[in-house]
């Protein structure tokens, strides 16, 4: 399948006003050349588990209650929050895929109740499965009236065969009463065709505008 | 992520005089700044409402809002003053503080109204607080607003709006804000 040409860079523009989550994508061969690049656009959104987590850490408690749940976790397990002594967490390092950035192979479209991707790709060099590098962060600061930061993960293709990545998501760290577990902040639809060797470099920019 | 501000004015019988329910203006720089610390575990320094910067929390009470009542130092405030939102403020314009003397107003706890409901392709939680006026005399709030905590003694301005008319709050009346904070897929 063709990779997506630039598109939507018209609304970025028009919309680039307003507060929200945004997501670029970049698709480079096995030689570090851009093939494809979706620019900047609105992310479709973040999803129930970005809020969940807010309500969280506003609430700070340790023993919520009535019960902060229950919310299904990226396995799809129910569980119950409360205030997170790692909130919002998602400094991946190289290999790692509780949390961070993820891309999957699935297109059906966000709903606000995804709790995960709907096809993740796992960690290796399997068919089918791409490295993930350790995930960066960069304060952007604040320009007028405009206060914005990027985080940011490639995912490297050394599968032996071309992935049709059609998803990407954040995935952060939680607390429920007992443990960490991980759920998902948000969740976007993507198509990008990553050749063997290549990687796809994926973009989120949290930003809020007075 | 949206945001949408109410405030609910009532006299001393508990009658609805006044009621405003807009678009919240703006999070502001501490928001981002603390989200992003604890995102990358990397800490901060954040201008707190006294002015000083410190290095943020990026792990226990961070964006800690709910309060007990009589605190006027954590979760929503209101003021009096009616300076333009700017991304970098941290702290009201000119706060009304905890009490019943003149210009002062009883702040009630500020809860957290959860969970998060879904309708639809959206999610929402609130935020809530009553302020009750004792003071003896009308006390006008122009501004509103959310202190969350950066670590376990120190708050910084999260959100900050400016109200679009005054709201006189009659002596013995009472003013009810409500934030609510919505992910929209």
């Amino acid at each position: 399948m063709k990779n997506a040409p630039d598109v939507l860079l018209k609304e970025a523009n028009t919309s680039d006003r307003e507060t929200g989550l945004w997501i670029a994508v970049k698709v480079t061969d096995r030689n570090g050349k851009v093939i494809s690049r979706q620019r900047r656009r609105r992310s479709r959104s973040f999803v129930q588990g970005w809020n969940w987590a807010v309500c969280a850490q506003f609430l700070g408690q340790s023993t919520p209650s009535p019960a902060l749940g229950p919310v299904k976790n990226t396995a799809g397990s129910n569980v119950n929050l409360r205030t997170c002594g790692s909130p919002f967490r998602c400094n991946a390092g190289a290999g790692v895929t509780s949390t961070g950035i993820r891309v999957g192979t699935d297109n059906t479209p966000v709903a606000i109740t995804d709790h995960a991707l709907k096809t993740p790709i796992a960690q290796g060099t399997a068919p089918g499965q791409m490295e993930h590098q350790a995930q960066t962060f960069t304060w952007l600061g604040v320009a007028g009236n405009v206060c914005s930061f990027q985080t940011e993960r490639v995912i490297v293709n050394n599968s032996g065969a071309q992935i049709n990545v059609r998803e990407a998501a954040i995935y952060m760290l939680v607390f429920y009463p007992t443990a960490g577990t991980e759920i998902c902040a948000c969740r976007d639809v993507i198509s990008q065709d990553v050749p063997d060797g290549g990687s796809v470099t994926v973009t989120y920019t949290i930003r809020i505008v007075a | 992520m949206k945001l949408y501000y109410e405030v609910i004015v009532t006299d001393r019988h508990g009658k609805v005089i006044l009621r405003e329910k807009r678009n919240s203006r703006s999070w502001l720089v501490a928001y981002n700044q603390l989200v992003y610390g604890g995102m990358s575990g990397s800490g901060q320094s954040v201008k707190c409402t006294d002015g000083v910067n410190r290095t943020q929390s990026t792990t226990y009470d961070l964006l800690l809002v709910t309060r007990p009542a009589g605190y006027d130092d954590r979760g929503c405030v209101v003021g009096s003053g009616t300076a333009p939102v700017s991304i970098g403020d941290y702290r009201l314009d000119a706060q009304v503080l905890h009490g019943a003397g003149p210009g002062q107003l009883q702040h009630y706890e500020c809860t957290i109204i959860y969970p998060p409901s879904v309708a639809g392709s959206q999610c929402s939680f609130r935020v809530k607080r009553i302020f009750h006026n004792a003071s003896g005399g009308p006390v006008t709030v122009r501004e509103i607003g959310v202190y969350g905590s950066i670590s376990n003694a120190y708050d910084a301005c999260i959100i900050r709006d400016v109200l679009g008319a005054g709201a006189p709050i009659p002596h013995g009346g009472a003013i009810t804000v409500i934030y609510t904070v919505r992910a929209i897929a």
